[in-house]
C-alpha cells in the first residue's frame, strides 16, 4: 500500500518536472528514439533513488542531479555519438522570411558547436539556458562558483571559436 | 550569435515536447540498460549460483563422506565461500552506484573510489589465494597429507617454485583482465569524466 502510494507520488512529480527530464535528453542524444530512451532510463535511476530523496536538497535539483548523472554515466557511448547535423532535428519554428533563414542557419551553428562539447561541459551549457544561477549549478553539479565562472567563459570562448569555423 | 541567443529558443523548444509514448507507471517497472545495471544483474544471476556450493558439499558428503576428510577439497569449497563473498560485496557496490545521491562531481568521485576499491580487495584476495595454495600444498607433502595430489608431491622442489610462480604471475594479469572487462568501460568513462571536471 505504501508503496503504491510512493508510486502515485513519484509518477504525480516525474509529470510536473517532465520538462526538465525531456532537456537533459535533449542535450545528450541527438534522434528521438535514444532520447525515448534516456528518458526511460532516467526514470527508471530516478525511481531507484527515490526511496533515497529525502528533501534535503529541492526536488528539482535532485531531479538534475539523478538525470546529468544518468545521461552520461549511464549510458552506452556509442548513443552518445555526436550525429550529423539534420534540419528537421533544429528544434524551432521555422518562418519563411529570409531573416528568419538566417537566424535559423546560426542557431544550427551554435547546436553544432554545443554537440562538440564535452559531457560536463554540455550539463553547464543546459543549465546555463535554463537560468540557473551558479550557486544553483554548485549544488547540482558540485563544482564551485569561481571554477563554474572560469569554465563557462572557456566554453563561450569555445563555441565562438567553433561556430566561426562553420 | 552568442549563447545567450539561445535561452529564449531553448526555453520554447524544451517545454513543447512530444508526449511521452509510455507513461511513466509502465517506464518504472521496465529494466533498465545502463551499464551498471546491466553489471548489477550479472552480479545477481552469479549469487543465485551460489547456494549450489553446499548442495555439492551435501551431495559429496552422501556420496563419499571420506571424501571430506581431504583438505584439498575443503581448500576449493573455502575459496567457492570467499568468492561468494567477493560476488555479494560486487553486486552491493554494484547497487549503490546506481543510487547517486549527491551533486554529480561528488557522485563521479565516490564511484571511481568505490571502483578503485573493490579492484583491490581483488587483488589482495586473489593474491592470498595464489600464496596461501603453494603453501598448503607444501605442507601437505611435508606432512604427506592425502589430498588426491599424491602425483604433484614427486614432482622436483625447483619445478613445483616456477609453477608456483608462474601461476601468481599468470593471476596477476589474469585478475587485471577479469578486472577490465567487468569494470573497464565504466571506470574510464568516469575517469574521463573526473577529467573533465
Amino acid at each position: 500500500m505504501q508503496v503504491e502510494n510512493n508510486k502515485e507520488v513519484f509518477v504525480q512529480k516525474i509529470t510536473e518536472y517532465e520538462g526538465l527530464i525531456h532537456k537533459v535528453c535533449h542535450m545528450y542524444v541527438r534522434t528521438e528514439t535514444d532520447r525515448q530512451d534516456l528518458f526511460q532510463e532516467i526514470v527508471i535511476q530516478l525511481w531507484k533513488a527515490y526511496s533515497s530523496f529525502r528533501n534535503e536538497a529541492k526536488f528539482g535539483t535532485w531531479l538534475y542531479r539523478v538525470s546529468i548523472n544518468t545521461a552520461i554515466t549511464g549510458l552506452r557511448k556509442d548513443k552518445n555519438i555526436t550525429q550529423p547535423y539534420e534540419p528537421n532535428s533544429l528544434p524551432i519554428t521555422i518562418d519563411d522570411t529570409y531573416i528568419y533563414k538566417q537566424k535559423e542557419e546560426q542557431f544550427a551553428q551554435l547546436y553544432i558547436a554545443i554537440e562538440l562539447l564535452n559531457d560536463i561541459e554540455k550539463a553547464i551549457v543546459m543549465l546555463y539556458l535554463e537560468d540557473k544561477s551558479y550557486l544553483e549549478m554548485e549544488n547540482i553539479l558540485g563544482i564551485n562558483e569561481g571554477t563554474l565562472r572560469v569554465k563557462m567563459n572557456r566554453i563561450k570562448e569555445k563555441l565562438r571559436q567553433i561556430t566561426k569555423k562553420y | 550569435m552568442e549563447l545567450n541567443d539561445l535561452k529564449q529558443t531553448w526555453s520554447e523548444t524544451t517545454s513543447s515536447q512530444s508526449p511521452l509514448k509510455n507513461n511513466i507507471m509502465d517506464m518504472i517497472k521496465s529494466k533498465s540498460n545502463g551499464p551498471t545495471s546491466i553489471l548489477e544483474s550479472k552480479f545477481k544471476k552469479q549469487l543465485l549460483a551460489l547456494p549450489a556450493l553446499p548442495i555439492l558439499i551435501a551431495v559429496q558428503y552422501y556420496r563419499t563422506p571420506q571424501m571430506l576428510n581431504n583438505p584439498a577439497i575443503w581448500f576449493l569449497y573455502s575459496l567457492g565461500i570467499i568468492s561468494g563473498g567477493y560476488i555479494l560485496y560486487n553486486y552491493l557496490i554494484v547497487k549503490k552506484l546506481q543510487h547517486p545521491q549527491f551533486a554529480v562531481k561528488e557522485n563521479i568521485e565516490t564511484q571511481i573510489k568505490k571502483l578503485e576499491n573493490s579492484f583491490t580487495l581483488f587483488r589482495i584476495f586473489m593474491s592470498l589465494v595464489y600464496i596461501l595454495m603453494p603453501i598448503g600444498l607444501e605442507l601437505a607433502i611435508k606432512y604427506n597429507l592425502q589430498t588426491g595430489l599424491e602425483q604433484w608431491y614427486d614432482v622436483n622442489l625447483i619445478i613445483r617454485i616456477l609453477v608456483y610462480a608462474g601461476g601468481l604471475i599468470g593471476m596477476y594479469f589474469l585478475s587485471r583482465r577479469w578486472f577490465k572487462l567487468t569494470y573497464g568501460g565504466l571506470l574510464s568513462n568516469l575517469k574521463s569524466l573526473a577529467e573533465q571536471l
